[in-house]
């Protein structure tokens, strides 16, 4: 038993010793809810957003949620106050049927393929730019799919569907996507 | 019953603005699995292992009890294919009664032994969100009985298994599938409906002669949860199994269902919890006991910060418990048919005493039918040196009650009692425990948890002689120490390597004055070491390559030799819909035993199992 307890106490030392020298800077963990959250108002400004989107200079930029209240709930914390291009940005709960217009951003929580894929299809039509979190958003139409891999949110952009709402996604952005399905 | 994870400490508001972060950064950031929980497991004072849903995928387990195994502080044993000792440091066997187990917050342990029927607790895998496990006392906040450790499995919410999932295995020794369909309910809400089953072909004994352990186990649920305004929800759930397993002494059946509902809300800053539930389990044993349990199960939690340094989580709970017990002439629980209520109430304050040290202090008062009443305190002190750091330690007096067997089983089934007579006199195990842990999230990439730790058992169940016959008293005292720890290396972003060790020793002894007629093997047989090591390979996109060591040490009585074995598994993504998997369990090839006497236990060999998972949208 001396022998298991000394054994012990030396990894123990060893270890400590090994996370003390490895410490690096703070990174906080955060739910997945608030990190797609900040995504969404990040994305805002990777976006060339058509000229037509916005009536005139002083227009709100609007980012409306579906489905997802915990997504709502963090955008409603961090979004007061900021703007995007010059235009102040608004979070609009949206319940499926309501319309979408004057939609710029659009986040739709995970729910039903069929209903998704008429969400989306409205989407399209009403040039927003839409956001999902599903196995397989951007084959159902989103420009841009979250998806939870190793404990970490990244995303996926479709060009072709982003193409279709009538908005330019920046290289840049496309650089962090996980996977990008090209313009058709 | 509390997630461990809803009373940590740290807050968003401590962490910087996500929104200030850049794509890449926000990309790398770890994020704790799909809830509004905000708390990290770096925060939990305690020795905490969890595993996720992903880790079982690439387990390639079929069973909970297989899935279990990935703890490096549980002690997962089977005899055969139905009967199962898992225990939390030490104490194992098929009668380990020292763990408190929850499925989806429905506690499963049975009140005749204090232990769980493993045989019976059918989950369906593929909707797991994540196993916690906690080794040590936990009893304040999570419940009766976890006295050496708590397993907590949680089910993804409805929303997150929508569309359709078919999944099937074969192998050599087994087979087995299971289908869930999940869809909306209205605007607000989500369900999911599923069925499983298993067939397992018998083991063989070390001479070559069957077991005669088949089992068949058919199991079907359904899950619905609904948001309310105001960020509440609502849950209901339920499952309807049965199984049929046997061994060298014949059939064991088994059948039951469950109902479950939960409400959770959120006023302000504070939250609250009500949960009620029913669940009936049959079981029969050809020739030695059958038993009809009907559980009903209410509870109350409430969480509200007090002032600005101060949580406070406070709750109450009612069970009721109607057994009846077909006794036969090899054993009997008497009175045979047995009304039992148990109840808690229990405080516990969270002080941040600086913005690094923080204390809990609780306590839980428990009734139950034998003993009145029994109080758990535990007191925990951490200290958060950085974000990364937690250094943790915790002084806990956890209570295991009587159950029905300490008490009111006799055997034979008929006078005179010649094994044991029952012992009306039994009194609550009691331990107390000290422990120190140290836990750190090194970086992104590399993380450790390690515990040490002591437990002090005054009273341990013994057998004594007595007038009536020999009794079960509570005649043993006992010590355990030693230490646990594991880690996860991401090497890169396509390979994880994590390992994982349990070291401890118990010194047992008759207390003075008693002489014990059974010997300490009653108490458990626990390896001095485990250990494990695993790779999870993504070599290229689409293609996983998991391999899986464990080692466990020499059980001392009944001698089971100690064991290394490895398994492999291969998979393939063909789609975002298709998947193929190939698993090798074993494989070197050499027969070894788990647990149990070498003439009714398992050699348990190499099986290759392929599967084949499908999603429909």
């Amino acid at each position: 038993m001396n022998a298991l307890r000394r054994a012990s106490w030396r990894l123990a030392v060893i270890l400590a010793a090994a996370a003390a020298s490895l410490a690096q800077a703070q990174r906080p963990e955060a739910t997945e809810a608030s990190v797609e959250a900040a995504f969404l108002y990040k994305f805002a400004g990777y976006v060339e957003w058509s000229p037509l989107a916005f009536p005139s200079d002083d227009s709100a930029f609007v980012i409306s949620v579906m489905g997802s209240e915990e997504v709502a709930a963090e955008l409603a914390k961090i979004l007061p106050g900021r703007s995007v291009a010059g235009h102040p940005v608004v979070l609009r709960r949206l319940r499926d049927g309501e319309s979408l217009r004057g939609t710029h951003l659009l986040f739709v929580g995970r729910m039903e393929p069929a209903r998704l894929q008429a969400i989306l299809r409205a989407a399209q039509q009403q040039g927003a730019l839409a956001v999902t979190e599903t196995d397989r958003g951007l084959e159902l139409g989103a420009a841009i799919n979250f998806v939870l891999a190793a404990d970490r949110v990244g995303f996926e952009v479709s060009l072709e569907a982003a193409e279709k709402s009538g908005h330019r996604i920046s290289s840049r952005m496309l650089t962090v996507a996980r996977r990008v399905i090209p313009k058709a | 019953m509390l997630p461990f994870t809803s009373h940590g400490a740290v807050t968003l508001a401590q962490a910087p603005d996500l929104a200030e972060l850049s794509l890449e950064q926000l990309a790398n950031i770890t994020v704790t699995s799909a809830s509004r929980r905000p708390e990290r497991l770096i925060d939990a004072p305690a020795s905490i292992f969890v595993i996720t849903g992903g880790d079982i995928r690439r387990s390639g387990a079929t069973t909970l009890t297989e899935a279990l195994r990935l703890a490096p502080n549980l002690q997962v044993a089977a005899i055969d294919n139905n009967q199962f000792g898992v225990s939390a440091r030490g104490f194992n066997s098929t009668t380990a009664n020292k763990l408190l187990v929850l499925i989806d917050g429905r506690t499963v342990y049975t009140p005749l032994f204090s232990g769980v029927f493993w045989d019976a607790q059918g989950v369906m895998l593929e909707d797991v969100e994540r196993i916690e496990v906690i080794s040590g006392p936990a009893a304040t906040l999570w419940g009766a009985n976890g006295v050496n450790g708590v397993i907590n499995i949680t089910t993804l919410p409805a929303s997150r298994t929508q569309g359709t999932l078919v999944t099937g295995f074969a192998g050599g020794n087994e087979r087995g599938g299971a289908v869930r369909s999940g869809g909306a309910l209205g605007e607000d809400g989500h369900y999911r409906i599923y069925a499983r089953y298993i067939d397992i072909d018998a083991n063989r004994l070390a001479s070559g002669a069957s077991l005669r352990d088949e089992a068949l186990r058919r199991q079907a649920g359904f899950r619905a949860d609904w948001r309310l305004p105001g960020d509440g929800a609502f849950t209901l759930q339920g499952d309807a199994y049965r199984g049929d397993g046997s061994n060298l002494a014949g059939l064991r059946e088994t059948s039951g269902s469950n109902l479950l509902a939960r409400w959770e809300g959120h006023d302000g800053d504070a939250s609250s919890r009500l949960q009620a539930y029913f669940d009936r389990t049959d079981r029969d044993h050809a020739g030695t006991y059958g038993e009809t349990l009907d559980i009903f199960d209410l509870e109350f939690q409430r969480t509200s910060p007090l002032a600005r340094s101060h949580e406070l989580v406070w709750g109450a709970g009612y069970r009721y418990g109607s057994d009846h017990v077909r006794n036969t002439p090899s054993i009997a629980f008497l009175p045979a048919d047995k009304k039992m209520q148990w109840g808690n109430a229990f405080v516990q304050d969270q002080v941040a005493l600086s913005s690094e040290l923080q204390l809990t202090l609780g306590v839980k008062v428990e009734t139950n039918p034998y003993t009145g009443h029994e109080w758990l305190p535990n007191a925990r002190l951490s200290w958060q040196a950085s974000p990364e750091h937690l250094l943790w330690a915790a002084l806990s007096r956890a209570v295991r009650a009587p159950s029905r067997i300490d008490r009111e089983l006799y055997v034979p089934g008929q006078p005179p009692y010649a094994v044991i007579a029952g012992n009306d006199e039994f009194e609550s195990e009691l331990a107390q425990v000290a422990e120190l842990g140290y836990r750190a999230q090194v970086s992104q990439s590399l993380s450790y948890s390690l515990t040490a730790f002591a437990h002090r058992f005054p009273n341990l169940r013994s057998v004594e002689a007595a007038t009536a016959g020999p009794v079960l008293a509570n005649g043993i005292e006992g010590r355990l120490h030693g230490i646990e720890g594991w880690g996860t290396y991401r090497v890169s972003p396509a390979l994880r390597i994590a390992a994982g060790f349990l070291a401890m020793e118990h010194h047992l002894q008759v207390r003075p004055g008693v002489v014990d007629l059974r010997g300490f093997s009653a108490l458990g047989n626990d390896p001095k070491l485990t250990a494990f090591a695993r790779a999870n390979w993504d070599f290229l996109p689409g293609r996983e390559l998991d391999v899986a060591v464990r080692y466990v040490g020499e059980l001392p009585d009944p001698i089971v030799p100690a064991y290394a074995v490895v398994d492999a598994r291969l998979g393939w993504k063909f789609s975002s819909s298709l998947e193929a998997s190939l698993l090798v369990r074993n494989l070197g090839n050499r027969g070894y035993a788990q647990f149990g006497t070498s003439a009714a236990r398992a050699e348990f060999e190499r099986e290759v199992l392929l599967r084949l998972t499908w999603k429909i949208w």
